[in-house]
């Protein structure tokens, strides 16, 4: 899966490159805050300090339970159980894939730290050495956190798996008939077998609705909208994606058996529908608050709103195997969004 | 008249791997053993006629209901009077046996509750009803859609390697059934086994 990623990534660069340069270029400095709050936890009393070094941690070991069902198949999961290895090798593997997939992750913070030590801001000089201390302690707990995932994901196939068993009535379901939008697309999502399911999909929105909220409400008047517009545009984008994916290979592995059946081919139309519906139900949340919030700029608005209806669409004409093309609609959508979104109060 | 299908020029390959070059043949009522090597294209065949491939030429025709290769989508009068019951487990591993079975079976017109629910008895599937299908046993899985191949009211039945992971009551049953039903003369039914089925066999085609 790093080897993916990294393939992901080869491919990716020319087009970041070419298409989105001076948007990367211009918010390089933010990739300096990426280290920035474990290490000002130590500066701040005790009990705020060890929030914000606890979000930070948490919010690290993210992409490994976003990951845990790429990285562990169920299937595996079911094998790792027959084979023999010890507890404590597969703790050890879970810590190693948990540090080799947050790899990236120190890399950042080193970034961070060279660019502080680079700059040399009078908090950041006195908070020395703690700082930088926190800094990989928060490292080190995202990668145990991470780890913790994993094992929680081998462990935890059966007790996902029984779920579903609950509150069936065979008989009357005999005779109910599921419906096909419920029994091809809700359910899968529902019962875990579509990943990213609905708690994830729940999940996401409601950290993109932080993050709108945060923009609007503007509670840290030092990170600049444009920042806020351009985290919100990026979740709700890799939300999309992953969707995407995830309902790309549904659809493929369904295709052949319901080109079989009697069935109308309208559900592979209502799978893609389906990809847009978390980033519309984000966006017009976000539209809301920003109406309700400030005076706002009418044209910026609607530029904004229709990029939020337009990325979905955009990002479901083209196959995630494209990953040229989706690199290239990623860096675009980014781009116009948090441009339209930096202007809906200039 | 008698039920008959035909199969017309039928082209088929994987890639750069060929298949079927011009493949024609017809099938009366009754059960056809379709016969192979591993890879020999039988699976394929049945792929082909449930519509589940696409062929790049060539024809099927059923009860007046001709199905051909330049079809984007298979008429769904052909999918109507054809089930597929598949050699692996069915690809809803998140419905339980009971909502496969609903689902499915609502899909097709004039289907019969009571003869879903006299096949799931017949195959000791009635225990297993609520069971999810990812926990289910391949038997039962199996199960499922050979229950669904008795009861729905198709004229084509495709049976891919029935007898597979069944118990032996469940075999026994089966190919009672299937010597019952090619009694009727209402259903060609084509079927792929690699060992004898012990139905009474109308027809047999060698793939090579």
């Amino acid at each position: 899966m790093l080897l993916e990623l990294l393939r992901s990534l080869k491919e990716a660069l020319p087009i970041l490159a070419g298409i989105a340069g001076p948007i990367f270029i211009a918010s390089f400095a933010l990739l300096a805050w990426a280290g920035v709050p474990p290490m000002l936890a130590v500066t701040l009393p005790w009990r705020s300090g060890l929030a914000l070094w606890t979000a930070q941690a948490v919010l690290g070991a993210w992409p490994l339970w976003a990951l845990r069902r790429r990285l562990l198949p169920d299937a595996w999961c079911v094998q790792l159980r027959c084979l023999p290895f010890e507890r404590h090798e597969l703790a050890a593997s879970d810590v190693i894939v948990s540090a080799a997939v947050l790899a990236p992750l120190a890399a950042l913070y080193l970034l961070s730290v060279g660019v502080f030590a680079w700059q040399r801001p009078a908090w950041w000089v006195q908070a020395m050495p703690w700082a930088l201390v926190s800094l990989a302690a928060s490292w080190i707990a995202a990668c145990l956190l991470g780890a913790v995932a994993l094992a929680w994901q081998r462990s935890g196939v059966v007790v996902r798996a029984h779920r579903a068993v609950r509150a069936q009535a065979p008989e009357a379901l005999l005779a109910r008939r599921p419906r096909q939008f419920v029994a091809l697309l809700w359910w899968p999502g529902w019962r875990g077998t579509l990943t990213p399911g609905f708690a994830s999909l729940v999940a996401g929105i409601v950290a993109a609705e932080g993050l709108a909220l945060a923009w609007t409400l503007g509670p840290w008047p030092s990170v600049p909208g444009a920042a806020w517009a351009l985290m919100f545009s990026v979740l709700l984008i890799a939300l999309t994606e992953r969707l995407q994916r995830a309902m790309e290979q549904h659809v493929a592995a369904l295709a052949p058996w319901l080109a079989a059946l009697p069935v109308s081919p309208g559900w592979r139309w209502r799978a893609r529908a389906l990809v847009c519906v978390p980033t519309l139900i984000a966006g017009a949340i976000a539209v809301v608050l920003v109406v309700t919030t400030h005076p706002w700029r009418a044209w910026p608005l609607a530029a904004f709103a229709l990029g939020l209806v337009a990325m979905p669409l955009a990002l479901n004409s083209v196959p995630t195997a494209n990953r040229q093309g989706h690199v290239a609609l990623w860096a675009v959508c980014a781009g116009l969004l948090t441009a339209f979104g930096s202007e809906l109060w200039n | 008249m008698e039920l008959t299908l035909r199969i017309d020029q039928l082209v088929f390959a994987y890639g750069s791997r060929w298949l079927f070059e011009g493949f024609s043949a017809q099938a009366g009522a009754g059960v056809t053993w379709v016969q192979g090597a591993n890879g020999s294209g039988k699976s394929t065949l049945l792929r082909l006629l449930a519509s589940a491939l696409m062929p790049r030429h060539g024809s099927f025709e059923l009860a007046g209901c001709r199905y051909e290769a330049g079809d984007r989508i298979p008429p769904l009068a052909w999918r109507q009077q054809t089930f597929w019951c598949l050699s692996d487990p069915p690809p809803t591993p998140w419905l339980t046996i009971a909502e496969c079975l609903g689902f499915v079976g609502g899909t097709y017109a004039g289907v019969d509750a009571t003869r879903v629910r006299e096949q799931v008895e017949a195959l000791g599937l009635d225990k297993a009803l609520a069971t999810p299908l990812r926990e289910a046993s391949l038997g039962q899985q199996r199960k499922t859609l050979l229950a669904l191949a008795l009861a729905l009211p198709v004229k084509l039945l495709l049976l891919d390697e029935p007898f597979n992971a069944l118990d032996a009551a469940s075999a026994r049953y089966l190919a009672d059934t299937i010597t019952a039903r090619a009694a009727q003369g209402e259903q060609v039914i084509l079927l792929t086994s690699h060992v004898d089925p012990h139905v009474p066999v109308r027809d047999t085609w060698v793939l090579d």
